[in-house]
């Protein structure tokens, strides 16, 4: 999350990355573990770099690689600031040069892939682009530090056939209804989570104290429907995990109470949505061993918003919680 | 942007909330590259292209929550 406020924010990585690379961002937690081509391919050449042969504190090999086709590295690194990323930009790409700019043309077209790590968005449905930031505080925090700026993002998935119930069939002014329990169960315990500054875990159907959205026409044309949504959500956990740093499991607490609202356009002809917006706002609580708020237990307000996704390849990025019983 | 709460959301609100929200031109620009998003694909389009490769590997998707 850093990485993309520092490093790749720079305007000379920006521009040499497009102009003499071809940029890819994959996970790592998954290339490490493919066993198929691709993963081989990627092990090949993480090897080579900064992490090789790593074991502690952890086997991860997260960074930044250059290298060719045949799995030549050139350079590599694991850094958030952009003088460091560009000096090994310059780095690679004088290997590069170094080589005479040769590599192998040669790669296969298709391969027996490990399907374990295969997401595909469901065909025919809906993808939202969901966003997280903390809300305006009393007293902020300093603006020179990156918690302030803190946010994160992620994607939502609706199927085909629960997009179809978003709007009824028979749309009449003041029609009242409520969320696909699907629908809203997914976003309830997989979105409306604190994750502004790291990933704790998914919310479980027993945090759940309260979950209810509810839609109502307020109108409809020959080719739009227009509904408002309204809800609340209070999540509530208590007990005993690990936060930051510290290694022996306490008892802890966490939650999020907040209040909804939303607009959809329905566009008819389409039978899907030309616009969706929805936001939660409310009090957050507590921490989790991964999302950094061990300084920042609150209570404190956290916001959260959806939208359309477009159409970019970055938007079919899978949900965070596609491993964790996503689709129930 | 002042007052925005779980008291003051609202309709009426709606587009001052998102605004804030969500990322701005300037967080976004990390999407300026032009980031493949699989090692695969990347690989055949850089053979053609006779370019190298340039990989963020991170632990979570790079381009999702992370």
């Amino acid at each position: 999350m850093a990485s993309r406020a520092l490093a790749f924010s720079d305007p000379e990585v920006i521009r040499l990355a497009n102009a003499a690379f071809v940029p890819v961002a994959d996970n790592v937690s998954h290339l490490q573990r493919q066993k198929d081509a691709e993963g081989e391919f990627f092990r090949k050449v993480a090897e080579q770099g900064h992490y090789a042969g790593r074991t502690i504190p952890t086997d991860t090999r997260q960074g930044i690689y250059a290298f060719t086709t045949d799995g030549d590295l050139l350079a590599s690194i694991n850094t958030r600031t952009a003088d460091r990323m560009l000096e090994m930009m310059q780095r690679a790409l004088a290997a590069w040069e170094a080589r005479g700019q040769r590599q192998g043309s040669a790669v296969p077209n298709e391969f027996m892939a490990d399907r374990r790590f295969d997401h595909e968005p469901p065909a025919g449905g809906l993808i939202l682009n969901v966003y997280s930031r903390d809300l305006p505080r009393d007293e902020p925090l300093d603006a020179a530090d990156w918690r302030a700026r803190a946010h994160n993002r992620d994607h939502a998935w609706l199927t085909a056939e629960e997009l179809s119930r978003l709007a009824p069939r028979d749309p009449a002014v003041g029609r009242r209804y409520p969320l696909d329990p699907a629908v809203l169960r997914r976003l309830v315990l997989f979105h409306l989570i604190d994750n502004v500054r790291g990933e704790p875990p998914m919310w479980k159907a027993a945090n759940v104290a309260r979950a209810q959205v509810e839609l109502v026409v307020e109108a409809v044309s020959a080719t739009e429907v227009r509904l408002a949504l309204t809800g609340e959500v209070r999540l509530e956990e208590s007990g005993v995990w690990p936060i930051g740093s510290e290694g022996a499991p306490t008892a802890r607490q966490r939650g999020y109470h907040a209040s909804l609202t939303g607009r959809v356009v329905w566009n008819r002809a389409l039978g899907r949505p030309s616009r969706f917006d929805l936001v939660a706002a409310g009090a957050r609580w507590g921490a989790t061993q991964y999302n950094a708020r061990q300084d920042d237990l609150g209570p404190a307000p956290l916001g959260i918003a959806f939208e359309l996704a477009g159409d970019a390849p970055a938007d079919r990025t899978p949900p965070q919680g596609i491993y964790a019983g996503y689709f129930g | 942007m002042s007052q925005l709460t779980a008291a003051t959301l609202s309709p009426e609100r709606l587009d001052d909330f998102l605004a804030f929200i969500k990322p701005t031109s300037e967080e976004l620009r990390w999407t300026e590259i032009n980031w493949e998003t699989d090692l695969w694909e990347a690989r055949k389009k850089a053979a053609a292209v006779g370019k190298p490769l340039f990989l963020w590997a991170m632990n979570g998707d790079p381009l999702g929550c992370v």
